[in-house]
């Protein structure tokens, strides 16, 4: 079936090398993970630690490289406090393999028989120190005392201190020299970087930490070291809080902005990790040869028994799936497109996908979930397809195509678009300025990257480009024909097109119908199938997304969803949406780091991918113009940024463990003068967030702050995040803190103080690993409601809920008994007609429109000037709410007494006003009282909805605590039941109401 | 004329029951002076026609000039009473004059428009044009304050009327005390009596729902009673009621009348008009079309549309 000439087959092979090489350099071109060629991946295939048991030592290197296995779930892994308990554990067979640091495991495999050292690298690591890169003096100077270190042997010393053998360690500790020093080297880590840098009877200690005052020893100065996030240590060197940083063996990848701004010393320290295994000392090989070969066995033939096979209808794919499909070991779903086949694949409708290696690389670049078998599935040829018979062109093409070969046109154009990224796109085909004579129509399929596609509304690729080269050869002009593949042949025969070029296959079944032109390139199909992973922002494509409405997450996955790559959910929680994922309803969530790491912590079930999305700048809203306040604040911003306050503050909620809650604000005793109302979401931690019924947080602290160098009573009023903006705008608020980005969109509508913290969005996704880790129900039900007392938020709840329901029906019966004597009167005598037009008009308004709408329209239009609680804005929307329908239950409830009662009454003498009171409405309030009870139900229930102006109702009592605690089931359960139960004892009081008034007439 | 006079006596020597008292015929013979005047009044209605016509749109010079001077034993006077429910003339303008202690009955075929000349007696209907004239007061009149004479007329419905979340005796005291008229005492015991006098001061503390038809048509105009109306208007007091218990009602009704209260009633009971009625009034068609004392009425029907009724019901 295939035809093609040995020399094309190995360029592909050498292109497909390359790009392969290319593909691995982007993924480990990390500062400090020196991969040099040789990575993770390839030695994966020397010893794969998927699904083995694996032995680490604690705190070292290769406890953080195995890690991540056991987080994806792809190894389980077992960590010994000392390397010779790890050893043990392997010559007992309690463990495949253990991972140590090079040194130590030779001394290993040499102490102990049957122990073999795999040969290759499990990771291979230089470290070194960043810099700020315009601070080239230091650099220079650390450069030059870290070779003076690494000469005199003491940077092996260290090295051997920390992280030797068992023998070597703790034996040569180095120590401070006692010299003069002048000025401070401010020095940044993170502790949980055994052995780098790490925290032991309270001082630090770790290679870097003594790396570091070896060079301050050297350099004459003193070593300060500051402890911060692994992600933060780059950016505090940018935002010089630190001289120099140590990422340690961070696997952390510096975001590409940062990197920039940052320079690296010589390496200090190299970190060699090696796998080892254990083979009994008698001759039975069989655990490690078992092992190696498994996975090679594996991706050896994928089999299709029982598979749901995915192609595009009529290419060479489907032609090698139906043979499947017929001898009955597989379906085959046929696509018109291959993107709709990967779609399927994504969507798991079908099993794999086959399909040409060029469109199958572009497609798999592109979504992160899908892999390509390494094992291609065949080789073939791409030729162009002509009509039968027609010589003249076919001649005329083919002695094209051998030029365009010779010459190195072709060649170049398949480079241009399947090359290395700084081949790709180098040297796009220049159509040729010649002579043209009649045009050349040629039938393409624009959905097969990269041979055909549409590019920018034109249809482009390598078939393309090369048409044009052998339009410019033959002196003619080209014209291109979009159509379905499958009527290629069809189009070409019928004499539509002259040319099929479509990335087509040469099959004996297709020489039946068209003649081919000699073969232009060779291709591979390949097997996509699923690979559920998300690890990088790429992996978005498809998924979908949730992210809290209105936040930066939300604007940069509508940039996803916009361009149809993602689908977004937008939650009014973060929380809501973190529950969401924890349910798989969503792939992933982008949040900010801080809230997702405090979300992550709390719910082992979800982690944090390693790439962060974007960094962004914190900043405080104010109301448009208000360049006073605006002024005043920056000024304070400023004073506490420059006093360090902020950063304490910051550390108070951020920093490692030992530095959380130590250094609390403590509010200023100054005077006061005026309020400053900020409005904030409190649930975000550790921004903003609710602890034991007060609103907390960085952010949260840092306007107590700035209200203390105002001289200010803070005020924070809690709202939805996407209502801040239009707080702050209505005045309701002063300033908005909440985690806020700036960004465009938002700057048009409020002004922003200068930026007080740095922050990043990450994307949060479901951890394979943790599943089964769940409380049971009694500890769920402690967890949610006795903890730090969360019952009080329910109770709490409760009691505004109920106050906001009685207080509201109060209203409505007043209101609304006006309202029903108007309509009532204007019934029976046709007086008040304006009162009952207005009257009227009152009630098709309310009625007509939600509740939710209402109490917003009063919380923002109406009181949107004035300082009232938010009580009586919901005592008076749902007051104004529930007239509308008491008014009407009432005048229903008149119109049911028998108008004969109301003539008895005024026969007697009594008056309309006297009639209507002692006769009328004792008999009208029984007929409505059922459904006046109702009424106070449905208002109860409808309450519910306080939560849009944040006021802190039974309902929203459920959803703290739901922020808090991630079950979703219980306080919600528990909010329920306790409507339930309010609503049953109204309705029974009412039973035992309506029965007393029955009995009242016998 | 001659008739007239003939009337007058005629209802003089009529044998009456030996209950009726000597202060009833007083009244009675004031009664036929009255009748006397009204004749000048019944002398335009020879042509009933051309007088509705003329005064369709009638004013209230128009209709006073008919009833002609007050007189001290006249009760209720009604002229040129006109009232239309949308397109549908009902009362096409009656004119009639009541006497303190007459009793008239009001008889028709159903539709004719008793209920509505009844109930405008006291404004339950607003005419449209025309007087009534309560006691010397013209109560259409909007300056008059018409629960001040609704006070003074009380009304008895077929269909009872009486409040259900009340207790019988609350029903009767109501009134009288939500208008000042008595302390609560005063009322209790005025209660009291009247549910002696109807034999139903067991049920003094039940609620209309426990009671018969007959019972509760006798709470209610003992009801009206209670604030001493001097003139009873009753709408087909028994027609609600089973066979059985119609005896109980009227009997009461009876009593009142011989007690010499001014009533009008609607019935459709001819035997009991024929007994009880001073005067039997025929509405026909809007108007008045025959009016007599019953012997007359019954004995000899003048209009052959009061013929044919009475060839049929009776
Ligand atoms: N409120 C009203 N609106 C419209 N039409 C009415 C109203 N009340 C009475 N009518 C009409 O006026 C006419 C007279 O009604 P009315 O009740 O006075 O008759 P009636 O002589 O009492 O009849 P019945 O013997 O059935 O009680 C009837 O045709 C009735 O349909
Ligand atoms: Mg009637």
């Amino acid at each position: 079936m295939v035809n093609s000439s040995r020399t094309k087959r190995t360029a592909a092979a050498i292109m497909a090398l390359l790009l392969t090489a290319l593909c691995f350099t982007v993924l480990f071109n990390t500062p400090l993970v020196y991969a040099e060629g040789e990575n993770d991946t390839q030695q994966a295939e020397e010893y794969e630690l998927s699904g083995k048991n694996v032995g680490v030592q604690l705190g070292t290197v290769g406890e953080l490289r195995v890690r991540p296995y056991e987080e994806t779930s792809r190894s389980s892994v077992e960590y010994f406090y000392s390397q010779a308990e790890a050893v043990r554990a392997l010559t007992e067979k309690r463990i495949d393999c253990i991972v140590l640091d090079e040194s130590s495991i030779m001394a290993v495999s040499q102490q102990n028989e049957g122990v073999n050292v795999i040969e290759k690298e499990f990771s291979m690591e230089e470290y070194r120190f960043l810099l700020k890169s315009d601070n080239k003096e230091l650099l220079n100077k650390m450069n030059k005392a870290l070779k003076t270190l690494k000469d005199n042997k003491t940077l092996e010393s260290i090295v051997k201190n920390y992280a030797g053998t068992d023998a070597e360690k703790g034996k040569t500790p180095y120590k401070k020299k006692d010299i003069e020093r002048t000025g401070t080297i401010t020095l940044a880590v993170n502790t949980s970087m055994k052995p780098y840098a790490y925290i032991e009877n309270g001082t630090f200690v770790g290679i870097d930490i003594d790396v570091m005052q070896a060079v301050c020893d050297i350099l004459k100065t003193e070593l300060a070291v500051t402890v911060t996030d692994k992600e933060r240590i780059a950016s505090s060197v940018v935002w010089e809080t630190a001289d120099v940083g140590a990422m340690g063996a961070s696997d952390y990848k510096i975001h590409n902005d940062v990197k920039k701004e940052i320079s690296f010393t010589g390496v200090y320290a190299t970190s060699v990790q090696k796998i080892a295994t254990y083979t009994e000392p008698e001759p039975e090989p069989e655990p490690s040869e078992e092992t190696e070969e498994e996975p090679a066995s594996e991706e050896a033939a994928y089999d299709f028994k029982g598979k749901t096979i995915g192609v595009q209808l009529g290419t060479t794919g489907d032609i090698y799936a139906t043979d499947y499909e017929d001898d009955g070991t597989a379906k085959v779903e046929r696509y018109s497109k291959a993107a709709d086949a990967v779609q399927a694949l994504k969507q798991k409708k079908i099993d794999c996908v086959i399909l040409d290696e060029q469109p199958a690389l572009n497609f798999v670049q592109r979504n992160k979930d899908i892999k390509i078998l390494k094992k291609e599935f065949t080789l073939e040829d791409y030729a162009l397809c002509l009509k039968k018979g027609n010589k003249e062109l076919l001649d005329k093409v083919n002695a094209a195509i051998k030029k365009l070969k010779e010459d190195g046109t072709l060649a170049k154009i398949i480079t241009n678009y399947i090359g290395t990224d700084e081949e790709k796109g180098a040297a796009p085909y220049e159509k040729k300025d010649v002579k043209r004579n009649g045009t050349l129509v040629v039938a393409t399929n624009a959905e097969f990257p990269p041979y055909e596609y549409v590019d920018n509304g034109k249809i482009t690729g390598i078939d393309m480009d090369m048409m044009q080269a052998v339009c410019d050869e033959l002196g003619m002009e080209l014209k291109i024909e979009n159509m379905k593949f499958d009527s290629i042949i069809a189009a070409v025969n019928a004499g539509k097109a002259d040319i099929g070029a479509a990335g087509m296959t040469v099959t004996d079944e297709r020489k039946k119908n068209v003649d081919f032109s000699d073969s232009y390139t060779t291709s591979k199909q390949v097997i996509i199938v699923f690979d559920d992973e998300i690890d990088s922002v790429d992996d978005l494509i498809g998924k979908t997304i949730g992210v809290q409405l209105g936040t930066t997450g939300d604007i940069y996955a509508t940039d996803y969803e916009n361009d149809g790559t993602a689908k977004v959910e937008r939650y009014s929680k973060a929380a809501d949406a973190v529950q969401a994922l924890k349910q798989k309803k969503i792939d992933c969530v982008i949040l900010d780091e801080q809230p997702a790491k405090s979300f992550v912590l709390k719910n082992n079930d979800i982690r944090i991918i390693d790439e962060e999305f974007t960094l962004e700048d914190y900043a405080l809203c104010l109301k448009k113009g208000n360049t006073e306040l605006l002024d005043k604040i920056n000024a304070a911003l400023k004073k506490l940024k420059e006093d360090g306050t902020i950063s304490s503050i910051i550390t108070n909620y951020i920093g490692t463990d030992e530095e959380k809650g130590k250094s609390p604000y403590q509010k200023k005793n100054v005077e006061r003068q005026g309020t400053l109302v900020v409005a904030t979401n409190a649930e975000f931690p550790p921004y903003e967030y609710v602890d034991n019924g007060n609103i907390v947080g960085i952010d949260m602290d840092i306007m107590q702050a700035v209200c203390d160098e105002l001289g200010m009573e803070l005020k924070i009023e809690n709202m939805k995040f996407d209502s801040i903006i239009a707080a702050v705008d209505a005045g309701k608020a002063d300033v908005g803190a909440a985690g806020m980005t700036v960004t465009e969109e938002r700057k048009k509508n409020v002004d922003f103080s200068d930026p007080y913290t740095t922050s990043k969005q990450v994307i949060i996704i479901h951890n394979k690993e943790a599943d089964g880790e769940t409380l049971n129900f009694w500890e769920k039900l402690r967890q949610n409601f006795i903890d730090q007392d969360r019952w009080r938020y329910l109770l709490d709840g409760l009691g505004t809920t109920l106050m906001i329901t009685a207080l509201s029906i109060l209203i409505g019966l007043l209101l609304g008994t006006l309202i029903a004597v108007v309509r009532t009167v204007h019934d029976q005598n046709g007086k008040l007609v304006i009162l009952n037009f207005i009257c009227k008009l009152y009630l098709t308004i309310i009625r007509g429109t939600p509740a939710v709408l209402q109490l917003l329209i009063i919380y923002y239009g109406v009181f949107s000037a004035v300082d009232v609680s938010k009580i009586v804005v919901a005592v008076v929307a749902f007051g104004l709410n529930s007239a509308a329908y008491v008014a009407e239950v009432i005048r229903s409830g008149i119109n049911a007494v028998d108008k004969g009662q109301f003539e008895a009454g005024r026969c007697l003498g009594l008056s309309y006003k006297q009639t209507m009171s002692s006769i009328i409405m004792p008999q009208a309030f029984k007929n409505m009282l059922p459904a006046l009870l109702n009424e106070v139900i449905a208002l109860l229930k409808e309450t519910a909805i306080c939560g849009y102006i944040a006021l802190q109702d039974l309902t929203m009592g459920g959803d703290i605590i739901r922020s808090q605690t991630f079950d979703a089931f219980l306080p919600l359960i528990a909010v329920a039941i306790i409507y339930l139960i309010i609503v049953i004892i109204l309705t029974r009081i009412v039973t035992v109401l309506e029965r007393r008034l029955k009995k009242n007439e016998k | 004329m001659k008739n007239k006079k003939k009337n007058a006596a005629g209802k003089a020597e009529v044998n009456k029951p030996a209950s009726k008292t000597e202060e009833k015929k007083l009244t009675l013979e004031k009664a036929a002076e009255s009748a006397e005047t009204a004749k000048e009044a019944a002398a335009e209605r020879t042509a009933p026609d051309n007088a509705g016509k003329a005064s369709d749109s009638g004013s209230k010079a128009n209709a006073r000039e008919k009833i002609g001077p007050d007189k001290k034993d006249v009760l209720i006077e009604v002229a040129d009473l006109r009232k239309s429910f949308g397109d549908h003339k009902v009362l096409r303008g009656i004119t009639t004059t009541i006497s303190k202690g007459e009793v008239v009955a009001l008889i028709g075929p159903s539709g004719c428009g008793k209920s509505t000349f009844l109930r405008s007696l006291n404004l339950l209907e607003t005419p449209d044009s025309g007087i009534v004239r309560f006691e010397g007061t013209d109560i259409t009149d909007k300056c008059v304050d018409i629960n001040k004479m609704r006070e003074k007329m009380g009304m008895v419905f077929q269909q009872f009327n009486l409040f259900p979340n009340m207790t019988i005796k609350k029903n009767i005291m109501l009134a009288p005390v939500k208008l000042g008229k008595m302390t609560k005492e005063q009322a209790e015991k005025k209660a009291d009596e009247l549910l002696a006098r109807i034999g139903l001061s067991d049920k003094a503390n039940a609620y209309p729902m426990s009671l018969s038809g007959g019972q509760k048509q006798r709470v209610a105009i003992v009801r009206a009673l209670a604030m001493n109306p001097d003139v009873m208007l009753f709408d087909e007091p028994t027609s609600a009621l089973d066979p059985e218990m119609v005896g109980e009602v009227l009997s009461l009704i009876k009593d009142l009348a011989n007690s010499g209260m001014t009533m009008v009633i609607v019935t459709h009971e001819m035997g009991f008009a024929r007994e009880v009625a001073d005067r039997v009034m025929f509405i026909n068609d809007g108007v008045i079309a025959e009016e007599n004392p019953p012997e007359e009425f019954f004995g000899a029907p003048q209009n052959p549309r009061l013929k044919d009724f009475l060839s049929k019901v009776l």
